[in-house]
């Protein structure tokens, strides 16, 4: 059974098709990263996934039932945008209410847990008016944890968070997947945290899914490269793109990139025993998902 | 992992859901100054209406509980006396009702309560609710004003004790009617706070129907609108007249729980 299985949903407001016949599945005990442009329907989606929109047609299934379902709507928790709190009230207060909404039991108690989950045990007696942007996310990640959920729904979770923020975040997160048997779709345009956390991948344009893939799919789309810059950099590239098996020119960093078997000192060691082309600089790399994506979008245009 | 055979929710019935979203509506209620404001406002009116009256043959009351209700049901205004009484909470419920519902929007709650389990029907059924018990409390308070000015400016206190009870009885019952017409309208116009309470403003001073009555006169069809009802809980009320009221404020209040409900299903919560 899967957590999210999105068959052929639209989602039109007026005669612009935010979502357009998408399709969509995220694994149980995945975190799936939702990745797309300014735009291109992940919010929209998330609403729809959420019940905060109704769509105008599709299916939106939860763990195999229907998505407005209300014993399945108990047990997700959601952060889009920013998190529905009163500002004149303390954070601990709105976290009453949103408990008492869910129905918890054990409010205070579980108020303490998921407060002290995301470091903001200190800030409980705060007016939520007054914490920063920062300490809202981590909030707002505190509210969609609260009642235990089997499926979070976060919409840019990270953005304002400091470094140690988004440390926490991840080992949040991959905790909640590995332990306690939850599901999370993050969406985020901060691809390198989003890489080192995500077990699969969708990508978004137009309202229609690009492609979606596992994390292990993505490491081999997304290959270790060989990258030199050479004195003479015309003469290197012309005689790489002789001698091995793909090689790009990358004229924002200004560098050659060999895509091959062999490693950079051997690389190195051939151009400069065979040619005399000195290599000033050279190292290994891989192609992380941001540029991936980038070109996926490129390619796409 | 956990096995997905065995992954079980729990499904919270009606009641679980509505205490849980009635408990959180009355805790803002009693922490938001807004509404001592409003029940110290109700208060404070019938003191204003009353010393503002005139004296002697020109005053605007002769008996301190025609400041509560009219002597009779006069849907035409044709003097002040005859308007200003306990109808006029209804007007602050409305402006009272559209800020809560528009702060509702305003933060986010709303956003946050319908990612859980909550249906839309539980938030009108709350909201009207709380609108109605909001009223009720300012009903009370105008009542405690109201005796309190009438004996200040020495005015009569006979009356016909079934009578009075009718009325209040009457009045106090169509703060139901009332509070899911003002959270209908602010479902609808829930991004124009602006529209909302004027709208709420417009129809809780009875305009429309005062309207209607310019047109077909004293009719007693009138008192199928919540204002008609309103203004039939007077002096010479009795027991029909509260079943009037009642059959009234129940049937609108249903009428606009369930248009509110499909509007909520329809549109964005955004």
């Amino acid at each position: 059974m899967n957590a999210i299985e999105i068959t052929n949903l639209y989602k039109n407001f007026g005669d612009k098709h935010a979502v357009d016949g998408l399709d969509m599945t995220v694994p149980k005990g995945a975190i799936y990263g939702f990745i797309g442009e300014n735009g291109s329907g992940k919010s929209t989606t998330e609403k729809c996934i959420c019940g905060l929109i109704p769509s105008t047609s599709g299916e939106i299934k939860l763990f195999g039932k229907d998505h407005k379902d209300g014993e399945v709507r108990s047990k997700i928790g959601v952060l889009i945008e920013a998190p529905g709190c009163f500002p004149n009230m303390s954070v601990w207060n709105n976290m009453k209410l949103q408990a008492a909404n869910l129905g918890i039991k054990n409010e205070n108690e579980e108020i303490r847990r998921v407060l002290h989950l995301v470091r903001m045990d200190g800030a409980a007696n705060n007016k939520f008016k007054n914490c920063s942007l920062g300490m809202r996310q981590r909030i707002g990640i505190a509210f969609a944890l609260l009642g235990d959920p089997k499926l979070l729904i976060l919409d840019e979770p990270i953005n304002g968070l400091d470094a140690d923020g988004m440390r926490i975040m991840r080992e949040i997160l991959t905790d909640l997947t590995q332990n306690h048997g939850c599901t999370v779709l993050i969406s985020s345009h901060i691809l390198g945290e989003l890489e080192k956390i995500a077990t699969h991948y969708g990508i978004i344009r137009g309202g229609r899914m690009l492609k979606e893939m596992t994390a292990q799919e993505l490491n081999e789309n997304c290959p270790t490269y060989v990258y030199i810059k050479a004195a003479d950099m015309n003469k290197a590239l012309a005689v790489s793109e002789k001698a091995f098996a793909r090689v790009e020119f990358d004229e924002e960093r200004d560098e050659i990139r060999i895509y091959d078997k062999f490693t950079a000192e051997a690389v190195a060691g051939y151009l400069y025993g065979n040619f005399g082309i000195a290599v000033t600089e050279l190292g290994t790399a891989k192609i992380s998902l941001e540029e991936y994506y980038i070109d996926l979008m490129k390619e796409g245009k | 992992m956990e096995n997905a055979n065995v992954l079980k929710f729990e499904k919270p019935g009606f009641f679980e859901r509505l205490k849980g979203m009635l408990g959180v509506d009355f805790y803002r209620l009693f922490h938001t100054p807004l509404f001592y404001i409003f029940i110290a406002i109700a208060a404070f009116i019938p003191a204003l209406v009353s010393m503002g009256g005139g004296q002697g043959e020109s005053a605007m009351y002769t008996n301190a509980w025609q400041i509560i209700a009219a002597n009779s049901p006069l849907y035409v205004i044709s003097d002040m006396g005859e308007y200003a009484n306990m109808n006029m909470v209804f007007i602050f419920g409305g402006i009272m009702v559209s800020i809560f519902i528009g702060h509702d929007y305003q933060s986010g709650y709303v956003k946050q309560l319908f990612t859980t389990h909550a249906k839309k029907q539980d938030y009108m059924i709350s909201k009207t609710l709380l609108g109605a018990f909001s009223m009720l409390c300012m009903c009370v308070t105008y009542m405690i004003g109201g005796i309190i000015s009438g004996a200040a400016t020495g005015l009569s206190f006979q009356i016909n004790a079934g009578a009075l009870l009718c009325a209040i009885l009457g009045k106090m019952i169509m703060s139901l009617g009332w509070a899911s017409l003002y959270t209908f309208i602010n479902i609808i116009f829930r991004r124009k706070f602006g529209i909302s309470i004027a709208l709420c403003f417009v129809l809780g001073t009875g305009i429309p129907v005062i309207g209607a009555a310019a047109l077909v006169g004293n009719s007693a069809a009138l008192n199928i609108f919540l204002y008609g009802s309103s203004v039939y809980a007077c002096l010479s009320a009795d027991f029909i007249s509260v079943l009037v009221c009642l059959a009234c404020s129940v049937v609108w209040t249903a009428i606009y729980n369930i248009l509110g409900t499909v509007v909520l299903y329809r549109r964005d919560v955004y």
